[in-house]
């Protein structure tokens, strides 16, 4: 009797555990945001497959997510100011707070314990301890003007630090959470009008923040703070009627090549080509429209751009040796986010309109799959895990 | 006489309004959406001018000028409008289905890129009937025509016409469907 009751448990233990499934690893994993009904499709990039989903993650309709540094969980921000904690090994839903009223995005710290997350309402930084979910630091971002501001373009820098921008006030704040329990603030202070999104590079060397308020971008050297913020590109676009925007451009994953950044442009259609070592304009790139993402091929040779409505049925591809367009595709309405494979050679472009996230080789550019995500955006990969501000 | 337009227009209320104006030699209806009445009267470009609300009870209101006519008159005026005005409530109603899925799924998806998908806010304020209680109709449409340069709020003119943008701010005032 005893043995049969150990058996069954067996048996079941082992149905449970989907029959004792062979050991993987997390490397070639990642996750496509479905942004209208609030779910995420898991996916593996070596043979293009979804392996799992996971339902009831709120309000996705601008989502990110980031990973902890074995790549086995990812945290997603919601817009709904919801936390989740998401094991992709096993498509679960580990834990989920609601820790705010509206949140933008997030980010992992150096040491992987923290998670923060940037809240539009109430307008300010939340971390959190990134095993249990639990509120350890709470850093409201009131301006000079004494309000509370919106929070964006929040990244995680070398030094246990996290730096983020402050829409409203304009500045930007550096967070020390060596002491969690007493975070150390720096401010910076009239760094420019509307700071709309920021990105660190790769390095954590330079924090960079968009104006939207005006021409130009703030740019912080963290590895000389008292240098203070410096304006660069201030003369871009001088004198020229701004575009209108209907979709606010992102920075993140920004190429850099050659000695060259590569970042959208706001109010024109054109790719601004940045010198890294000046921080002067190089160039400027014509594009199809308002560009919303400027993503560089992990190494470098080629930077994918898409595009705000109307215009989002387009994605181009610049080639950084010649600078020149090379080739425009046009995958179909809602073109939303694209996520390279870890070393380049194929990129994954979310579909929103066709209910697809599409694969493409980066050399051929031929499209080599196409899998059926309910209205993706986001696509995050879990090489994201050993990247500085990503 | 001038009637308050306020009295006979509630503008609280999410509806679809058209203009429909006799012009001051009477010869031919000035079909003007989004244009209100008071400024037609004010500009002294009409000599009667008919608002029409269309919502699930229809009615109508009636402006006349200052230097008043005759109840007669009135009456011819009113009846001659009114030809007028059946062409222009078909249009008025003349979204198809297929176009009005379409500003649903744009309003969610690309207004919601700053409003949120569920239009309560993000980068751009919300668009909630609570948020929006209150508010002119022909304000937001305004907004919306023609954008907030020194904000996030681009102009809409030429993507949408005015009688889509009345639609979408109408739909917005009850509430979308999630």
């Amino acid at each position: 009797m005893k043995h049969t009751l150990t058996t069954i448990l067996l048996v079941l233990s082992f149905l449970l555990t989907g029959c004792g499934a062979s050991l993987r690893g997390v490397g070639d994993m990642g996750l496509v945001i479905e942004r209208a009904s609030g779910s995420i499709k898991v996916v593996e990039t070596t043979n293009k497959t979804i392996l799992g989903s996971v339902k009831g993650l709120g309000d996705l309709s601008h989502a990110s997510a980031v990973y902890s540094r074995d790549g086995r969980y990812a945290y997603l921000f919601g817009r709904d100011g919801g936390l989740s904690k998401i094991d992709i090994l096993t498509s679960t839903l580990v834990k989920r707070v609601i820790q705010g009223g509206n949140s933008i995005g997030g980010a992992i710290s150096q040491d992987g314990r923290l998670v923060a997350v940037s809240n539009y309402s109430p307008g300010g930084v939340r971390v959190f301890d990134a095993t249990t979910l639990e509120l350890v630091a709470d850093i409201p971002a009131v301006g000079e003007d004494g309000e509370l501001s919106k929070v964006v373009g929040l990244v995680d820098v070398p030094g246990q630090k996290f730096v983020f921008s402050l829409f409203d006030a304009g500045e930007i704040w550096i967070a020390d959470m060596s002491n969690v329990a007493a975070p150390k603030i720096t401010k910076f202070k009239e760094i420019g009008e509307k700071p709309y999104d920021g990105l660190v590079t790769p390095d954590g060397r330079f924090y960079i923040a968009g104006l939207f308020g005006e021409d130009g971008l703030a740019l912080l050297d963290l590895w000389n703070t008292e240098k203070g913020v410096k304006k660069i590109l201030t003369n871009y676009g001088k004198g020229e009627k701004k575009l209108p925007v209907y979709k606010m451009p992102h920075l993140e994953g920004w190429a850099i090549a050659g000695g060259m950044a590569f970042l959208p442009a706001v109010g024109r259609h054109e790719i601004l080509v940045v010198d890294t070592n000046t921080w002067e304009e190089k160039g400027r790139i014509p594009v199809h429209s308002q560009p919303v993402f400027a993503m560089g091929r992990p190494d470098g040779r080629q930077v994918w751009v898409n595009f705000a409505f109307p215009k989002n049925d387009t994605l181009q591809i610049i080639d950084v040796q010649t600078l020149q367009v090379v080739k425009t595709l046009k995958p179909g309405n809602g073109v939303m986010h694209m996520e390279f494979t870890p070393r380049g050679e194929h990129v994954w472009v979310s579909v929103r309109d066709l209910d697809r996230v599409e694969v493409y080789n980066t050399d051929s550019f031929e499209r080599l799959s196409a899998l059926t995500v309910e209205k993706p955006s986001g696509i995050f990969f879990t090489s994201r895990a050993h990247k500085i501000g990503l | 006489m001038l009637v308050d337009e306020q009295f006979w227009l509630p503008y609280h209320i999410p509806m679809i309004r058209q203009t429909v104006a006799v012009s001051t030699d009477l010869t031919k209806p000035i079909y003007l959406p989004g244009t209100t009445v008071k400024n037609l009267i004010t500009n002294n470009k009409v000599k009667v001018a008919f608002t029409v609300v269309t919502d699930i009870s229809m009615c109508l209101s009636t402006y006349f000028v200052p230097t008043a006519i005759s109840r007669l008159q009135q009456i011819f005026l009113l009846i001659f409008a009114l030809a007028f005005i059946y062409p222009t409530l078909n249009h008025a109603q003349g979204l198809t289905t297929q176009r009005q899925e379409t500003l649903i799924h744009m309003l969610k998806h690309d207004c919601g890129s700053c409003h949120g998908l569920t239009m309560k806010g993000g980068l751009g304020p919300p668009l909630t009937p609570d948020a929006l209680a209150g508010k002119d109709i022909d304000f937001l449409a305004d907004t919306v025509f023609f954008g907030i340069p020194e904000q996030a709020m681009p102009p809409w003119e030429g993507l949408l016409s005015r009688e889509e943008i009345v639609w979408l701010i109408s739909q917005l005032k009850k509430g979308i469907p999630q």
